[in-house]
């Protein structure tokens, strides 16, 4: 009779251990990523990296199709041409696409922009979180600064090239983080020579980065060139993986209809099968006893 | 006996999980709900469960955002609704937007809202117990596509709307041809 007890007990242990895992391989399956998923470690990411003189020293990983002539230090992983590089050459695209929903918070005049001296969006030289949106190239010219000021997301979006002078400065404060700053310049982008500069910037026409130059971000321009001479380019260090806004309607705007085929379905075959089966024991077990 | 009885609640236990709670628990809940809406202000808070009777509707309500593309999001579990966060609350003063999935080969929550039809009722319970009710006024069909206006906003008036696919399954697209939109007013 205890044997039976025991044998009851264990496959109840069986049965029960099997409908936790049958039932939680949903939810796990059910988690997703944002943000840059697998281009988030890239510190560079590219088709060809240039690279002709030492001292340029890359602290993430570095990604491209034909290598450089002169190998900078890297402190992190080199992907040439394989998956992961390719994974993250589709995460950058999906990121920029993402980012390009966004809508604009702040739209400048038509026609090419300073932010570094710009007063139409607010005090010269200072951005407080925002989608800040320019028809036409953006510049930090003449050597100068912006300040990032508070904690959120930036987004600079511009219709056209990103070119900082040499000298400029982007300067983090009031809980600014380099994780949470985006470019996406529809041309190229040029980094100046001597400045210093923060941020994603996700450019397919290419990267050309000035010498000497600091950077905390990431130069993402998976299909295009970036060049680098005696820089020090870091990947962001953030808390999370770097993750983009969730999208937010803009003023007025109608969604579209959503797409209401089919869920994930919380209501599991073992959840039914299984305390069946569990029942049908106990019954069993109850049956023999009477006998 | 004693194992046997706690051979019973385990039993129960396992077959009703907190997302298939019997229906007459849940209808504690409402009434006491239904009674507290009759005595406090009618300014709706945070919606947190949809009921439909006519079509045995009894759900959890969640937030919904905006995709990437600029469509609003569905529920993630074909068991919850979802409400439009970025529209007002059920029950304030505009159009509110529920949608819920109408299932593939399996059954979801809105997977007869095609049955509703002028009158029949809406109930939704927000954050604070207070339910609100709303009465169908008709029923329209839009390509999966679109983006109709009437659906999200209107001028005057508290709606409620909800939302799920109808017409053709797309087995490429991964969706159906058209949503349905049930309109409705509160009561």
């Amino acid at each position: 009779m205890a044997g039976d007890m025991v044998k009851l007990i264990k496959t109840v242990g069986v049965l029960v251990a099997l409908t936790v895992v049958l039932t939680a391989a949903p939810l796990a399956s059910a988690a997703t990523s944002t943000g840059l998923g697998a281009a988030s470690t890239f510190v560079i990411l590219s088709s060809t990296y240039s690279n002709t003189a030492s001292g340029t020293t890359l602290n993430g990983d570095l990604g491209y199709t034909t290598p450089p002539a002169v190998t900078p230090t890297v402190n992190g992983a080199t992907h040439q041409a394989d998956s992961v590089y390719n994974q993250a050459g589709i995460h950058q695209n999906n990121a920029l696409i993402a980012l390009n929903n966004q809508p604009c918070s702040f739209s400048f005049a038509p026609g090419p922009i300073d932010l570094a001296s710009d007063t139409t969006h607010g005090p010269v030289g200072v951005y407080t979180p925002g989608i800040y949106c320019i028809s036409g190239a953006a510049s930090i010219g003449g050597g100068g600064t912006i300040t990032l000021n508070g904690t959120g997301t930036y987004i600079f979006r511009m219709d056209g090239a990103l070119t900082t002078s040499a000298g400029s400065v982007v300067v983090l404060a009031g809980g600014a983080s380099d994780c949470d700053v985006w470019w996406t310049p529809t041309q190229s982008t040029t980094i100046g020579a001597n400045s210093t500069f923060a941020g994603a910037d996700l450019d397919a026409s290419g990267i050309t980065i000035g010498s000497t130059v600091n950077w905390t971000g990431q130069a993402l321009a998976f299909g295009g060139t970036v060049s680098t001479e005696t820089d020090t380019i870091s990947a962001s260090v953030c808390s999370a993986e770097r993750s983009l806004p969730p999208p937010t309607p803009a003023s007025g705007a109608v969604p579209g209809l959503p797409n209401t085929a089919e869920g994930a379905s919380t209501v599991n075959l073992a959840w039914i099968i299984l305390p069946g089966a569990v029942v049908a024991l106990a019954l069993l077990y109850i049956a023999r006893r009477k006998i | 006996m004693c194992a046997g009885a706690v051979s019973s609640f385990f039993v129960l236990g396992m077959m009703f999980p907190p997302h298939i709670i019997p229906k007459e628990a849940v209808k504690i809940q409402d009434s006491s709900a239904a009674a507290s809406a009759a005595t406090t202000s009618h300014v709706y808070g945070l919606p947190m469960r949809l009921t439909i009777p006519k079509i045995d509707v009894n759900a959890a309500i969640s937030y919904m955002g905006l995709t990437a593309s600029g469509n609003m999001e569905a529920p993630k579990t074909n068991e919850d609704s979802g409400w439009y966060k970025y529209g007002p609350h059920p029950g304030n003063t505009g159009s509110a937007v529920i949608a819920g999935h109408l299932g593939v080969g399996s059954r979801a929550v809105f997977s007869e809202l095609g049955l509703l039809t002028k009158g029949d009722t809406i109930s939704v319970t927000d954050d604070h117990g207070q339910t609100v009710s709303f009465t169908v006024t008709h029923t329209q069909t839009y390509a999966y596509d679109t983006e109709p206006s009437e659906v999200f906003t209107s001028s005057s008036g508290a709606h409620l709307n909800l939302i799920t696919c109808n017409g053709d399954w797309d087995s490429t697209k991964r969706t159906y041809s058209e949503r349905l939109v049930v309109f409705a007013d509160r009561v």
